[in-house]
């Protein structure tokens, strides 16, 4: 990329508010490795009020790039707006149902009301409900622990790096033996990845390739820097006016780096694996959930 | 005068004074630990009263504010519910409510989904504040304010209840911390059709609990239900951290125990480490919307008066209990001062100044009691000495005539080793070792015409009386060996002369015999002594076969037996009193016969000066450090035989 080339421009969107779930990202724009290799990065973030997903900014062409869980991107995925995994920063299942301090178990509650979020995630939970034949009330919110807090639900769903730190500390006495994790129980199916309809990576492969590099640097800083990273994220936090904890950003981040290292490489490889992807399909197919079957080969771009 | 350690340990009156601060000093201490107790326990009841009240006080303004907005959403809901209120009637609805409400921000009536018309999927009229004066009204919800799924809208419907939602920060007109109070309303069917809120602004909640300050640097705190601070004087905490993210942090289990107690709607008072600094944390809970409220104020300022008091007290103490100390010593030091110079005078008197002069004591106390006391021990001290010097001068011209008297009883008993350096069909060694100055034992021999005549005895009793009749019985021996050569008869001969006139009762335990150099052959009378020991020339060890008969002294006439046995040349003849075997250690175990014939088992047996000190080294290492008791003689006689002209070289 020559110094005198127009940057170009991409629109990447977090499927959440910052916070350090996304640090790796923010870190590749501060520090300024998106410019440096040419991208004129604008990273948009969603509204949590607001009624629609971060998908629907890519089907509509307002993002270019976006994060989504891998289960949401297979379940997604469809003929018309064909998506690809650019790049895999998850490797590991940090979904959680937490329940009322009174239960230890999901069976001991009849008919329980279960908080999801509007904005999807719950998309495995759903495959556990229905694999299981249980009958849940899903209730649908938009963020924060308060409806569990409130007692308005009997399991909350949460994510072990955000709301499981709030709910262990919000005095309510909630404990290990009040959480169901989807890792062990259901399979440790990897989240967070970064996907583009496959129609617009062929257009601009060139671009979102530089841009999977530089976040990989951006995030590979974050690790090696963790508390530049955190007053980032902090920043980023204020800047948007949503309340922060730094001591749960640092708990986040932490939880997240950890959450990148694939097991069995020990190391972070930021790439889908393929029997990952295979773990998707086998249990959308035992829970009769519909998706649209493609290769491994189409979904992802790292083979 | 220095109080160095060692003066107080010499010092009667500063050791007494140290007793009398100890004492005082320590009754000092528990006063002042009581009056202390006693204090901090009333300071701490009035505070926790105080607190109590405040936060009661408080809490009663709060609910006011709190209650009166409840009743406006709670009342005009009815309205609400029936079906033929309009869309206009409805905002206006919202805009009074703002109007006639200070204290209310913003007002909303949102229904579910197509309830209010079968086109309109939200519909939330809602009217807030502006500014100062000017309202705002908009229907609230679309697809990017999805009501639907806010806590506000949800939670009282779940919960079938109205509900205070947990603060937030507003971004609209208010910029400020708000909440919302949403009723939720139902149809004439009981069923579900909105939520009716209304929001007030929490700045006022910030500046009635921060009125709350009864010491400069105590301050108030307010946490939600998650125990998410909402008043706190750092202003990056509210709505940021919780009082348990705090608490994790700092891995501070006191501080999560408050809060836990905090969300529990408990009240109450806890003490714990804030920054470092020990302090109270009273709390009381917001029951109308499940908050608590907490008020931190530091030990250092609770008990600023205690502290001082107590500073001002322990000054005092400190310097009266010095100037008892200082006051205590003069006048014991006075009282004790003529000790001083009874020790002086003690002093000359041990260096032989049985005169020195005493102090003059004025007072009738114990003090003149003392002085009389030592004026009585200087005279009985001289007479005594007087005493002493005579009885010492006795002792000693006894001493020297005892010495004497040894040296005589040494000089009876042959002393020159080897006694006959010229021969060689014989050699003799014997040693005589008395228990105290001089002793009761004896030992002799002689050649006369190739005979060897010798004789080993034992006197009853010890000291001078013993020592007598030894050298009277030596003398005896020697006389009557003169013209008797037969042992029996020798020791009939000494018999009799001894038991005439024995008053004093005391005999000699007496063995005598005559060895024929030429011929080895040993003739010999015991009178009672030990059965003496012979060593064979191979090395044999054995008792003689000694018939005992009577000691010496005991019955005149008495006829003593005759023995004999031929020596064999290289034979070696023991020779010893009861003061060997009867050898005791601190045990009281006896040398006894059986280690005398071990020791005896010895490659000396041809060497008798060799061979009796074997047997003291014997001895020595069975009595050890043991006193010895007794007198202690052994002779030992070898037998190397007749050899015609060789005999003398």
């Amino acid at each position: 990329m020559s110094q005198t080339a127009v940057a170009q421009k991409i629109v990447f969107s977090p499927q959440w508010t910052p916070q350090a779930q996304f640090a790796g990202y923010y870190m590749a724009q501060e520090k300024g490795f998106y410019q440096e290799a040419g991208l004129d990065v604008e990273i948009v973030h969603p509204i949590t009020s607001a009624s629609e997903s971060v998908y629907s900014r890519l089907v509509h062409h307002e993002s270019d790039i976006i994060i989504l869980h891998l289960m949401q991107a297979v379940m997604e995925n469809t003929p018309q707006n064909e998506l690809i995994n650019i790049m895999q920063t998850s490797q590991n299942n940090s979904l959680l149902f937490v329940m009322q301090p009174e239960y230890t178990d999901i069976s001991q509650i009849d008919h329980p009301k279960v908080a999801c979020w509007k904005s999807g995630f719950g998309e495995l939970a759903k495959c556990m409900e229905f694999y299981n034949n249980y009958n849940f009330d899903w209730i649908y919110f938009t963020s924060g622990i308060n409806i569990f807090i409130s007692r308005a639900v009997d399991v909350i769903i949460a994510m072990e790096y955000n709301e499981y730190f709030q709910l262990l500390n919000c005095g309510r006495k909630i404990s290990e033996k009040n959480v169901f994790r989807f890792s062990d129980k259901v399979g440790n199916i990897p989240e967070d990845g970064l996907y583009c309809l496959s129609s617009v990576y062929k257009e601009r492969k060139a671009d979102f390739d530089l841009f999977v590099k530089m976040s990989i640097k951006g995030w590979e800083y974050a690790r090696t820097h963790p508390e530049e990273t955190l007053e980032v994220v902090i920043q980023r936090m204020k800047a948007e006016n949503i309340p922060y904890s730094s001591i749960q950003q640092q708990w986040m981040l932490e939880k997240i780096l950890n959450a990148q290292i694939d097991k069995e490489q020990g190391k972070a490889t930021y790439q889908l694996q393929k029997q990952d992807y295979q773990l998707v399909r086998d249990i959308l197919e035992k829970t009769e959930q519909p998706f649209y079957l493609i290769d491994f080969s189409q979904f992802c771009n790292n083979h | 005068m220095k109080f160095s350690f060692s003066y107080i340990q010499k010092s009667f009156s500063a050791k007494l004074s140290f007793y009398i601060l100890g004492v005082v000093g320590f009754i000092f201490i528990l006063s002042l630990l009581m009056f202390y107790r006693y204090t901090y326990r009333e300071i701490k009841k009035d505070v926790h009263q105080d607190a109590e009240q405040m936060l009661k006080i408080t809490n009663l303004s709060i609910e006011q504010v709190l209650g009166e907005v409840e009743k406006i959403p709670e009342n005009l809901k009815t309205f609400v519910i029936k079906k033929d209120i309009s869309e206009a009637q409805l905002f206006e609805l919202t805009r009074k409510v703002i109007c006639n409400n200070k204290n209310i921000y913003g007002c909303a009536i949102a229904f579910e989904p197509y309830h209010f018309s079968d086109t309109q999927y939200y519909f939330s009229p809602y009217t807030c504040r502006f500014s100062d004066s000017l309202l705002k009204s908009i229907q609230l919800g679309n697809k990017d304010y999805d009501y639907f799924h806010m806590d506000w809208y949800q939670i009282p419907k779940l919960l079938h209840n109205s509900y205070w939602s947990e603060p937030y920060f507003d971004e609209g007109g208010g910029q400020d911390m708000m909440t919302t109070y949403s009723v939720p309303m139902y149809d004439s069917l009981g069923d579900f059709i909105g939520i009716f809120t209304a929001d007030i602004s929490l700045g006022w909640l910030n500046e009635m609990v921060s009125k709350m300050k009864p010491y400069d640097s105590s301050y108030t705190f307010v946490i939600g239900r998650g125990g998410t601070y909402i008043v706190y004087p750092e202003k990056e905490r509210i709505l940021n951290e919780s009082i348990f993210s705090i608490a994790k942090f700092a891995q501070d289990t006191m501080f999560s125990r408050i809060g836990q107690r905090m969300v529990d709607q408990e009240s109450g008072f806890e003490v714990f480490e804030n920054d470092g600094e020990k302090s109270h944390v009273f709390f009381a809970p917001i029951p109308r919307i499940g908050w608590s409220i907490g008020m931190i104020c530091s030990n250092e300022e609770i008990f600023a008066e205690l502290y001082n008091t107590s500073k001002i007290l322990i000054f005092v103490g400190v310097a009266g209990v010095l100037l008892i100390f200082f006051f205590s010593l003069r006048i014991i030091k006075n009282i004790t001062d003529p000790l001083k110079y009874f020790s002086l005078a003690a002093k000359e008197i041990a260096h032989g100044k049985f005169d020195e002069p005493l102090p003059t004591i004025k007072s009738k106390d114990e003090m003149l009691e003392l002085r009389n006391s030592f004026e009585y021990l200087q005279t009985k001290i001289v007479k005594y000495i007087a005493d002493l010097q005579v009885a010492t001068s006795e002792k000693a011209r006894i001493e020297s005539e005892l010495h004497i008297a040894r040296d005589i009883q040494m000089g009876m008993v042959p002393k020159l080793f080897p006694p006959y350096p010229d021969r060689k069909d014989v050699d003799i060694f014997a040693t005589l070792t008395p228990a105290r100055e001089v002793g009761g034992d004896l030992f002799d021999f002689f050649i006369s015409n190739e005979k060897l005549y010798f004789a080993i005895g034992d006197v009853s009793g010890k000291g001078v009386p013993a020592s007598l009749l030894m050298a009277v019985t030596h003398s005896l021996f020697r006389s009557i060996t003169l013209y008797q050569s037969s042992p029996e008869i020798i020791n009939f001969q000494l018999n009799n002369a001894i038991s005439e006139n024995n008053d004093s009762n005391m005999f000699v335990t007496f063995f005598a015999g005559v060895l024929d150099l030429q011929t080895g052959i040993l003739s010999y009378s015991n009178a009672g002594h030990n059965p003496p020991a012979f060593i064979t020339p191979d090395g044999q060890v054995n008792f003689m076969s000694v018939q005992a008969n009577i000691p010496i002294g005991v019955m005149d006439e008495f006829t003593f037996s005759l023995q004999q046995m031929t020596l064999e040349k290289g034979t070696t003849l023991f020779f010893y009193t009861d003061g060997v075997t009867e050898a005791e250690n601190i045990n009281q175990e006896l040398f006894g016969d059986q280690r005398l014939l071990t020791a005896l088992q010895t490659k000396f047996a041809q060497d008798p000066k060799q061979l009796i000190s074997e047997i003291e080294q014997h001895i020595h290492h069975h009595v050890k450090d043991n006193e010895q008791s007794d007198d202690l003689t052994m002779m030992a006689i070898v037998y190397r035989g007749w050899q015609n002209d060789t005999n003398i070289s």
